[in-house]
C-alpha cells in the first residue's frame, strides 16, 4: 500500500465531506479524502482530524496510506518532531 | 453521488490507444488561454502491475503528449487504466473518479481543479460550492 509522507497544508471539513491537503514538496500538494458521503466508517475519522489538526498546527510531518491509485486515507501516522 | 462535469470525448472511432486520448488532451489545452504547463498521467495497469506514464507539455509551440516523465510536473494524475478510459470516453466525470477513489492528483491542485474541471469539460458545468 502506497505512503503519501508530508505536512499537513489545510483541512476542509463540512456535513458530508472532508479533505486534508497534504504539502509533499515546496509546489506539490495531494489531496485526500478523509470521508465524502457516508462512505467511511466514522470511527476513524472522528480519531484522524484531531491528530490531523494538531499535525497542521505544531507542522508535524504526517504518513498517510492510500491505494494505488486512490485518494482516501486508509491509515494515519504523526511523526514526533 | 451527484454526477458532474465529464471531460469532452478524448477517443477517437477505430483505433482506441492511450496515446490518442494524450493528444487530444495536448490539442484542447493548446487553445485554453493560460501560462506553459506539464501534465503527467501515470496510467496504471492492474493485471499487470505495472504503470505506464505519459506526459503532455503545453507551451508557446502549441500542445504535444509523449511517453514518458515530464520532468517538473505541474500537476500529476494516477488512475487506472479503466477509469482512465471511462473518463476518456465521456463515461466518468474527473471529480467523480476522484470522489469514488479511483483518481489521485497531486501537484498544483487549483491549475488541476482549472484543467479537468473547465478547461477539459464538456460544456460548461457548474462547479459544486465547496469546491470554489
Amino acid at each position: 500500500m502506497p505512503i503519501t509522507e508530508g505536512t499537513v497544508d489545510c483541512m476542509q471539513l463540512a456535513d458530508g465531506f472532508g479533505f486534508v491537503a497534504i504539502r509533499t514538496g515546496p509546489n506539490t500538494l495531494e489531496a485526500f479524502i478523509l470521508y465524502f458521503g457516508d462512505q467511511r466508517s466514522p470511527g476513524p475519522i472522528a480519531l484522524w482530524i484531531p491528530e490531523l489538526s494538531i499535525a497542521l498546527a505544531r507542522g508535524l510531518k504526517v504518513s498517510i496510506s492510500h491505494g494505488s491509485s486512490s485518494a482516501f486515507i486508509d491509515a494515519l501516522q504523526i511523526n514526533s518532531p | 453521488m451527484d454526477s458532474h462535469a465529464k471531460l469532452q470525448k478524448l477517443t477517437t472511432p477505430g483505433r482506441p490507444a492511450l496515446a490518442t486520448t494524450f493528444d487530444r488532451v495536448a490539442e484542447i489545452l493548446a487553445k485554453a488561454p493560460k501560462a506553459p504547463l506539464r501534465l503527467q498521467f501515470s496510467i496504471l495497469e492492474v493485471e499487470i502491475d505495472e504503470s505506464m506514464v505519459w506526459s503532455v507539455v503545453v507551451d508557446e509551440d502549441g500542445g504535444r503528449a509523449a511517453s514518458g516523465p515530464s520532468g517538473q510536473a505541474d500537476v500529476e494524475v494516477i488512475t487506472q487504466a479503466e477509469t482512465w478510459w471511462a473518463m476518456a470516453e465521456g463515461r466518468l466525470s474527473p471529480l467523480d473518479a476522484f470522489l469514488s477513489g479511483r483518481m489521485r492528483v497531486r501537484g498544483n491542485i487549483e491549475l488541476a481543479k482549472r484543467i479537468f474541471l473547465v478547461d477539459l469539460a464538456a460544456g460548461s458545468a457548474e462547479l459544486p460550492e465547496w469546491l470554489r
